[in-house]
C-alpha cells in the first residue's frame, strides 16, 4: 500500500505522524511510504533521515492526496485540503468529529474512511492512542505547576520540592487515570506533598501499592475537594470521561478558598475543562489568573514536547497503521475491533454512535459496511 | 537589643531576612523587634502575622536605622540607606562587598559594624547561610531546564522523564556540591539520565552512596565535559570556588557540538557564570539563544520563589541572629568563630582579607578590634 505522511499545519503542533523508525518497518512490510518535505524538522528528523529509511520526499501535501491510499497526520485535516481527499482513501489520525460539525460533513461528502485514533479501543475500555499523549501531559502539568509557582510568572513563590527544613508544596491532583498517576509520579519525585482524588476505588488501591508513600490517595466527591483545595500549591485537572464533556469539579466559588498564588493546571481543557473558570490557552500565551489563582489551560500541551511526544505517539500508532496498510481498511476491522472501534466516518456513512448523535445524523453500523 | 527587620527594595527581591516566628524567638530572648511595613507581604507574612508575633510594625526605613542597634535585610544596603547607617550599629544581610566598592567606603565611613551572611563559615569550610539558597536554585535549575525544553520556549520538545517506550531526557550537572547535589535529586525524581560531574573523587564517593541509580558519577576533566554535552539535554552549570569568579567550562566553541533546541541553566552566574556564553538575566526575561543553544542565567534564582527561599534563608540565620543580639557583636564574635568570620568592615577598618584584597585596601585582622 501507498501510505502518506503529512507534515502538520496547525499553529504550535510540531509533532509527525510518523518517525524514520516506523517508515523503515513499513517498508519491511513491502509497503511504499511518502513523506512530505520537513514534516518531521521540529521532531528532530530531517528529509535525509527519512529517506535512508526508504521514504520518498514530497514536495506537496497535493501529490500525497493524489497518490496514497492511507493518509497519516496527526490532526485532522484543515478545510482547503477536504477536496482533496479521495473516495476511498483511508485518513488514520485524531480526528475529534464530535467537536467539529463541517469536518464531519466534509468527510461524509468525500467519501474516505476515516479511523480515528481517539476512538481506537481495547477490549478492556483502554484508549491506546490517547494513552501516550496523556502520559505526556501528566508530567508536564508538574512542570506548568512548578514554573508558574514562581512569583515573577504570577505564583506565590514556593518551590515545590521544598529544601531541607522547608515544607514542600501540595499537589492535588483530581482523577488518577493515565494522567493523574503520570503527574503524581512526577510530583512525587521532586518531593512534594501529592494527593491523588480518584472515584474507583480499586484504581486507588492500585495507586496506593505502586505509589511512594508521600502520594495520598482520596475517594474523589465535592467534600473531599473542598477539604483538600485550600492546602494545594498546585491542583492538576486529569479527569476524561471519554467521549463527553468533563465535569466541572472545582467550581468559581472554590477558588475562594485557595491560596493566592497557587496555580491550576486542567489538563482536560481538550474536553471542556474540570474547573469552572478554565478557558482554553495557548503556548504563546499559556496562563491568566482569577480570582488571584493562575490558570494553565493549553490545550495540545503534548504539542509543546513534540520529540518525545511524536515516539510516544508512533510507539502506539505504528502497529495499527501497519495492520491496516497490510490488510485493508475492512480485513483489519473484521480481524481487530479495536480498529474497528476506530471507524468515525466511512464510505459517506457516520459509523461512531456519539459523532452520529451530536449532530443527529443517522448512524450506520460498521459491521454493516465491512 | 533593638533589631530592626528591613523591607527588600532591590527588583525581583521579594524575600524578607526574619518571619514572624523569628520575631517570636528574638522576643522570647528578650529583645525588641522592629519590623518595616509590608516587609513580609512578597514571603507571605503580613503586617498582623508580625504585630501578633510581638513585633511593632514601623513605617519608614528612616526611623528603622535611627531606633534599631542591629538592623537586617536579606540583601546589602542600597545607595539610599547610606546616610541613615549609624556608628556602631550592626548590618546583618547577605553584602558581597568583593563587588561592591562604594558600598565598601560607605561601611568604613560609617563606623558600622557589617556582618555578610555570606563569609560566616564554619569550621568545615561549609558556609551556612549560603547553602540553603543553592539548595533552591539546585532544585529551581531542574524545572527551568524542564521548562525551556518545551519547543514554545526555544527548547527541541523532550519531556525529562520520557514516557514508557521513550527515551527520557539526559541531564548533565556540572559541580556536585549543594546546588549540584539538589538539582540532581530533582533530576533522577524525575526520571531523567543524570550525570554529575565533580573533581573531588571523595565527595563522587558520597554522592554515588546516595543518589539513585538513575544517577551517574563522572570525574570532572574537559575530556569529559566535551563528551557528555553532545548527548546532554540539560547542562546545569553549578560549580563554586568560594571567593574567586567561577572557571570557564563550556566554551563558545563547545556550545557547536550541543543539541540544538538544548538548554544550559548557569546557577553560578552569580560568580560570572561557568559558561562562556553566560551572561545575566532576569525573572522577567530569563532565557537568550547561543548558537541554538537555550541559556537560562538568571541572578539571584531563589528570589522567584520568595516563600520557599525566606523560610530556607531565616531557618539558617535565625541562631546566629539571636546569638549576636544576646551577646552583642563582640562577646558573640569572641565566643562562635563562625560568627567572627562574617565581620567584614567593623568600626572603619576591613577585617575580611577578601575585601581588602579585592580594593587594595588595608586588611585589618578583627581579633585586633575584639581586645575588650
Amino acid at each position: 500500500m501507498i501510505v502518506g505522511i503529512l507534515k502538520e499545519i496547525k499553529a504550535e503542533e510540531n509533532r509527525v505522524c510518523m518517525s524514520p523508525g516506523g517508515v523503515e518497518f513499513m517498508r519491511q512490510h513491502g509497503h511504499q511510504i511518502l513523506v512530505e518535505k520537513n514534516a518531521g524538522k521540529t521532531s528532530g528528523f530531517g528529509n535525509v533521515t527519512y529517506k535512508k529509511a526508504g521514504a520518498e520526499i514530497v514536495d506537496s501535501p497535493r501529490d500525497i492526496f493524489k497518490r496514497a491510499k492511507m493518509i497519516m497526520r496527526v490532526k485532522e485535516p484543515q478545510p482547503f485540503e477536504f477536496e482533496l481527499i479521495r473516495k476511498g482513501q483511508i485518513y488514520f489520525s485524531y480526528l475529534h468529529l464530535a467537536v467539529s460539525e463541517d469536518l464531519t460533513r466534509a468527510l461524509i461528502k468525500r467519501k474516505a474512511v476515516c479511523i480515528a485514533y481517539e476512538t481506537i479501543q481495547k477490549a478492556d475500555g483502554s484508549l491506546p492512542l490517547l494513552t501516550p499523549m496523556s502520559e505526556v501531559a501528566g508530567p508536564m502539568a508538574i512542570q506548568q505547576g512548578a514554573k508558574y509557582l514562581e512569583m515573577a510568572q504570577g505564583g506565590h513563590g514556593v518551590l515545590l520540592g521544598g529544601v531541607p527544613g522547608v515544607d514542600p508544596a501540595t499537589v492535588v491532583i483530581i482523577g488518577g487515570g493515565a494522567v493523574g498517576i503520570n503527574a503524581a509520579k512526577m510530583a512525587s519525585g521532586l518531593g512534594a506533598k501529592v494527593y491523588i482524588l480518584d472515584i474507583d476505588l480499586d484504581r486507588l488501591r492500585y495507586l496506593s501499592d505502586v505509589m511512594p508513600g508521600h502520594c495520598v490517595t482520596l475517594m474523589s466527591s465535592p467534600a473531599a475537594i473542598r477539604d483538600v483545595l485550600p492546602k494545594a500549591d498546585v491542583v492538576v485537572g486529569g479527569v476524561l470521561v471519554p467521549g463527553s464533556k468533563t465535569p466541572t469539579l472545582v467550581t468559581r466559588q472554590m477558588l475562594k478558598t485557595m491560596k493566592k498564588g497557587s496555580v491550576l493546571v486542567d489538563v482536560s481543557i481538550d474536553q471542556g475543562g474540570c474547573f469552572e473558570t478554565s478557558r482554553e490557552t495557548t503556548h504563546a500565551d499559556p496562563i491568566y489568573k482569577i480570582d488571584g489563582i493562575v490558570h494553565y489551560a493549553v490545550s495540545n500541551m503534548p504539542g509543546a514536547l513534540p520529540r518525545t511526544s511524536t515516539l510516544a505517539l508512533n510507539n502506539a500508532t505504528l502497529p495499527y497503521a501497519v495492520e491496516i496498510a497490510n490488510k485493508g481498511w475492512k480485513k483489519a476491522m473484521q480481524e481487530n475491533p479495536e480498529i474497528k472501534r476506530g471507524a468515525n466516518v466511512v464510505s459517506g456513512h457516520v459509523t461512531y454512535k456519539g459523532v452520529a448523535d451530536t449532530f443527529g445524523f443517522e448512524q450506520v453500523n460498521i459491521d454493516k459496511l465491512v | 537589643m533593638i533589631v530592626g527587620i528591613l523591607k527588600e527594595i532591590k527588583t525581583e527581591e521579594n524575600r524578607v531576612c526574619m518571619t514572624p516566628a523569628g520575631v517570636e524567638v528574638m522576643r522570647q530572648n528578650g529583645h525588641e523587634v522592629l519590623v518595616e511595613k509590608n516587609a513580609g507581604i512578597g514571603s507571605g507574612f503580613d503586617n498582623k502575622a508580625y504585630q501578633t508575633a510581638g513585633a511593632e510594625i514601623i513605617d519608614t526605613p528612616k526611623e528603622i536605622f535611627k531606633r534599631a542597634k542591629m538592623v537586617m535585610h536579606v540583601k546589602e544596603p542600597l545607595p539610599a540607606e547610606y546616610d541613615l547607617i549609624r556608628k556602631d550599629q550592626i548590618i546583618f544581610t547577605y553584602l558581597h562587598l568583593a563587588a561592591a566598592e562604594e558600598l565598601t567606603h560607605v561601611l568604613i565611613k560609617s563606623g558600622s559594624i557589617g556582618i555578610a551572611y555570606e563569609t560566616i563559615q564554619k569550621k568545615d569550610g561549609s558556609l551556612p547561610l549560603l547553602t540553603p539558597m543553592s539548595e533552591v536554585a539546585g532544585r529551581m535549575a531542574i524545572q527551568q531546564g524542564a521548562k525551556y525544553l518545551e519547543m514554545a520556549h526555544g527548547g527541541h520538545g523532550v519531556l525529562l522523564g520520557g514516557v514508557p517506550g521513550v527515551d527520557p531526557g539526559t541531564v548533565v550537572i556540572i559541580g556536585g556540591g549543594v546546588v549540584g547535589t539538589n538539582a540532581a535529586k530533582m533530576a533522577c525524581g524525575l526520571g531523567a539520565k543524570v550525570y554529575i560531574l565533580d573533581m573531588n573523587l571523595e565527595r563522587l564517593r558520597y554522592l554515588s552512596d546516595v543518589m539513585p541509580s538513575n544517577c551517574f558519577l563522572l570525574m570532572s576533566k574537559p575530556t569529559t565535559v566535551r563528551r557528555l554535552i553532545k548527548e546532554a539535554d540539560v547542562v546545569v552549570g553549578a560549580v563554586l570556588i568560594p571567593g574567586a569568579k567561577a572557571p570557564r567550562l563550556i566554551t563558545r566553541e563547545m556550545l557547536k557540538t550541543m543539541k540544538k533546541g538544548a538548554v544550559l541553566v548557569d546557577v553560578a552566574i552569580d560568580q560570572g557564570g561557568c559558561f562562556e556564553t553566560s551572561k545575566a538575566t532576569t525573572h522577567g526575561e530569563p532565557i537568550y539563544t547561543v548558537e541554538g543553544v537555550v541559556h537560562y542565567c538568571v541572578a539571584n534564582m531563589p528570589g522567584a520563589v520568595p516563600k520557599t527561599s525566606t523560610l530556607a534563608l531565616t531557618n539558617a540565620t535565625l541562631p546566629y541572629a539571636v546569638e549576636i543580639a544576646n551577646n552583642g557583636w563582640k562577646k558573640a564574635m569572641q565566643e562562635n568563630p563562625e560568627i567572627k568570620l562574617g565581620a567584614n568592615v567593623v568600626r572603619g577598618k576591613i577585617t575580611y582579607q577578601g575585601v581588602a584584597d579585592a580594593f587594595g585596601l588595608r586588611y585589618t585582622p578583627i581579633e585586633r578590634l575584639l581586645k575588650n
